[in-house]
């Protein structure tokens, strides 16, 4: 990979895990000699780092060799840079006060050029929230790449439904290096292979907690809406949720059912005006965008479940047995192709719901 | 004077003829007893001194010398005490001029002269009967397990001075009765019923398809939710117990030394070891005797795991084989013995480890990550050979009071019967569904192209992992098996697909 002056720079500050956000721009502009403010950013290095240590990092900083290494080690992993220099950096993200001066990309880095949308969730989603926002993913993926974390839950969910396509892109919390020890290394590894994995930490950085936080802000700005599926009152969702509101993206929510906690902070952003989100059109008619569905083909039978699924919310097998006159094993054998076809879902103790 | 007297040894299930060798010289008083005896065998000259003394005989006071041949067997137990204490008392000329010859004799003394009964009774008997022993003397406590076995002699007697007297020809003793294995099986009964059960329709199907195919099956559910008591009905709606698979459960449990009664095991086992189970004790093992583990003693019935993850994993791990192959080869120090071991798994467990995942009343507090890591706990290769995986649910009050039942056990039976009859016809044997190789599934379970694109529609939708594939296809087997469906239809398969909770990669 060759990056141009300008990219190679940004990516060697960007390479010293000792300086922070300000530290690393000034560094940058401290050394380059055509620009006014250099003498300035030098002023602040020294006061802020100390002579002595300011002066070891401008010398590795403008050392060929260390750039050199930096670059061979970044690619032995088969990571690639996009900095905020670079052509193909995302607009959307460039705009955001903060925006990550590199995304170290693993997979296809043509996704960061398209239009994105974000799908968010807590870890503890519903069975019959994660189904449809896997529905969803799937469908909005057609016409958006999907922007999320990497957790359990409403994340993974978005993931599994957008995977299909390869339009995923993954935000990680930390370095690249991390992956393994996240719950969810397997999927990660699929999506770097179909999808993207993008960090904005040098690949050996260890995940912290405030990381997180820090990484929300780049799910929002990537994208042009969030979705939020799940959130408790207290949610690294609803953090993303505000990150977007703040940067002026859409908001939407999936409506849940009265004393059901993992909905709560979904239904307070819908009071605090997000968009209530029951279907992919909700989110696409927003954007100006078409979608076309295809009506399931259904037998007899499913339409009944289906419909007392529709009536009652989660219920029991028993009680759908009864309610449409079936023996078990066969409403069995029905809930099983409805759950096929995407329609209806487990949720446990032999329960089903609609999606 | 030099006397042989015959008995039998056990290895494993194995009955070897012990040839007890006595003979009286003269010379200072001794009493050596040579062949490999263990503890029992040498303590039993105390004894047999006692016994013969208080049956009115005399101990010989001279130097005697007895010989368990062959000599390089162990030999266990304390069934040598009668043919010893005969081979002395006809080596010292009290038998008058009788022989004991052509009786296998098995027995333990006590002080009094009465004989106690002897563990492994019914197994010594097969094997001498199939080495052409006709005649045996044994206790009269072990009467009940003799009497199943036909084309035998068998005396059941009380005491040394009853033997003596049979031997000598001084008393009138007839042969233990014959008895039916007919009449042992309707009167014995399983203590649980289906009918029992109260709600619960989804496991109860899924235990008629598991017992009707052989599959093994794991019941999840939170707790109190009525897992063991399925559990139990199991063996209720499995088919009656053949008679020679009754004598093979029977031997097991009679070397195990814990058979009852009524002399033959006429019921399916139920085994409910533990979760702190060792591995020994659930295959096999012991340091001289090797007897059978729990997995042996649950032949042709249940092994129920209440529990499963609770189990150490190298104790589940040690299940895989003898799932496969149905027998036990335990090696020791001291040998090497066969036991079968074909047996129903039955395991259960809680969802999660709050044991609240899907009850109706009770909010589950563990995040996706914990549930993960709690299944995580059984094995890909064990949870592979369990077949039919099942969601148990929380019985409500209401349900639990309603007077409403459920069908019988016996009704449920009579299509597991059906359906076992048809894989007999299939396979020509005793095989099952459940042990269908590769090769029997490409020939029997020929899929029409509907029932492929279920399947396929079934994998990607419900996320199976592929070694979900060929179980779900058995069990598919079982319920068009149970419908009387010579091919296999796409409801049974979806059927089949709605067993798996397990498998879906997202849980």
């Amino acid at each position: 990979m060759d990056y141009s002056g300008e990219e190679c720079s940004i990516i060697a500050a960007d390479s010293f895990a000792e300086l922070n956000y300000r530290q690393k721009r000034a560094l940058m502009c401290a050394t380059d000699k055509n620009n006014a403010l250099a003498d300035k950013c030098e002023q602040m290095l020294i006061k802020s780092l100390g002579g002595g240590v300011y002066n070891k990092v401008k010398a590795r900083f403008l050392s060929p060799e260390y750039r050199a290494k930096i670059y061979g080690w970044l690619s032995k992993r088969g990571i690639v840079c996009v900095t905020l220099k670079s052509s193909n950096y995302p607009s959307q993200l460039a705009n955001i006060p903060t925006p990550p001066l590199v995304l170290y990309c693993r997979g296809s880095v043509n996704l960061l050029s398209g239009e994105c949308f974000a799908i968010v969730g807590s870890r503890r989603t519903p069975a019959a929230t994660a189904s449809a926002c896997k529905r969803i993913a799937g469908e909005v993926a057609r016409q958006m790449a999907i922007v999320t974390g990497v957790a359990d839950g409403g994340d993974t969910a978005a993931i599994l439904g957008a995977l299909p396509s390869g339009r995923v892109i993954c935000v990680l919390p930390g370095g690249h290096d991390c992956v393994n020890t996240l719950s969810n290394a397997a999927l990660i590894k699929q999506v770097e292979e179909r999808g993207l994995v993008i960090s904005e930490f040098s690949p050996a950085t260890a995940v912290q907690r405030y990381m997180f936080t820090v990484r929300n802000r780049i799910i929002a700005g990537l994208s042009r809406g969030v979705l939020v599926v799940s959130a408790p009152l207290k949610s690294g969702a609803l953090i993303t949720a505000g990150y977007a509101a703040d940067y002026g993206r859409d908001v939407f929510a999936f409506p849940h059912s009265l004393g059901v906690s993992a909905g709560e902070g979904c239904n307070n952003l819908i009071k605090n005006g997000a968009m209530l989100c029951q279907n992919t059109l909700d989110i696409l008619s927003a954007f100006g965008l078409e979608y076309k569905t295809e009506p399931d083909k259904l037998t007899k039978e499913e339409q009944a479940v289906l419909s007392v699924l529709r009536a009652n919310g989660e219920s029991h097998i028993q009680f759908i047995a009864s309610s449409v006159n079936l023996q078990i094993f066969q409403a069995v054998t029905i809930l099983s192709a409805l759950e096929i076809k995407g329609l209806a879902v487990r949720c446990g103790g032999n329960k089903y719901s609609a999606v | 004077m030099l006397s042989k007297v015959t008995s039998f040894a056990l290895i494993g299930l194995n009955g070897v003829p012990v040839e007890v060798e006595a003979d009286i010289n003269k010379g200072l008083t001794s009493y050596e007893l040579v062949g490999l005896p263990d503890a029992a065998v040498k303590e039993s000259k105390e004894r047999i001194n006692s016994a013969i003394r208080n049956s009115r005989l005399h101990f010989p006071v001279n130097r005697i010398t007895i010989n368990l041949a062959p000599a390089d067997i162990k030999k266990e137990g304390s069934h040598y005490d009668l043919p010893i204490a005969i081979a002395v008392l006809q080596a010292s000329g009290q038998l008058g001029g009788s022989s004991a010859n052509g009786f296998v004799m098995l027995g333990e003394l006590a002080l009094d002269g009465s004989l106690r009964p002897v563990a492994g009774i019914l197994p010594m008997l097969i094997s001498a009967k199939k080495k052409g022993f006709a005649r045996f003397i044994i206790p009269a406590a072990n009467a009940n397990e003799a009497a199943y076995i036909e084309g035998v002699e068998v005396y059941a007697l009380g005491s040394l001075a009853q033997a003596v007297g049979l031997i000598t020809g001084e008393g009138d003793f007839a042969p233990v009765p014959a008895k039916s294995f007919e009449s042992a099986l309707k009167s014995a009964s399983y203590g649980s019923d289906m009918s029992l059960v109260k709600g619960q329709a989804v496991a109860r199907r899924a235990l008629e398809i598991a017992v009707a195919g052989g599959h093994n099956i794991l019941l999840s559910g939170p707790p109190g939710s009525g897992k063991t008591m399925l559990a139990r009905c199991i063996p209720t709606i499995m088919p009656d117990l053949t008679f020679d698979e009754a004598l093979e459960v029977t031997q097991i449990h009679s070397v195990a030394g814990d058979l009852g009664e009524e002399g033959i095991i006429s019921l399916r086992p139920f085994r409910t070891p533990h979760h702190t189970a060792t591995t020994v004790s659930l295959c096999g093992g012991g340091n001289s005797k090797i007897r059978p583990g729990e997995i042996s003693k649950a032949h042709k019935g249940v092994l129920f795991l209440d529990e499963l993850p609770e189990y150490s994993r190298s104790a589940l791990e040690s299940l895989r084989q003898p799932l496969e192959d149905k027998v036990i080869t335990v090696t020791r120090a001291g040998g090497s013995v066969t036991f079968p071991a074909d047996f129903m798994l039955c395991a259960s467990m809680n969802p999660c480890p709050c044991g609240n995942y899907g009850s109706s009343y009770k909010q589950c507090t563990c995040t996706p990550a914990q549930i993960h890591r709690y299944r995580a706990k059984i094995s890909g290769p064990l949870l592979d050979r369990i077949d039919l995986q099942v969601e148990v649910d929380s019985v409500k009050y209401e349900e639990l009071a309603s007077e409403s039942n459920g069908e019988s056990s016996a009704e449920v039976k009579k299509r597991v019967e059906r359906a076992r009859a048809i894989q007999r016809e299939r396979f020509g044997s005793s095989m099952t569904n459940a042990n269908m190789g590769e090769r029997e599934i490409k020939k029997y379970c020929r899929l029409s192209r509907e029932c492929e694109q279920v399947l396929r529609g079934a994998f990607e939708r419900l996320s199976l992992s592929a070694r979900a594939r060929s179980r779900i296809i058995k069990v598919a087997r079982t319920i068009a098996d149970l419908d009387l469906s010579p091919e296999i239809r796409p409801e049974h398969i979806l059927e089949a697909a709605s067993y798996r909770n397990f498998d879906s990669k997202e849980f």
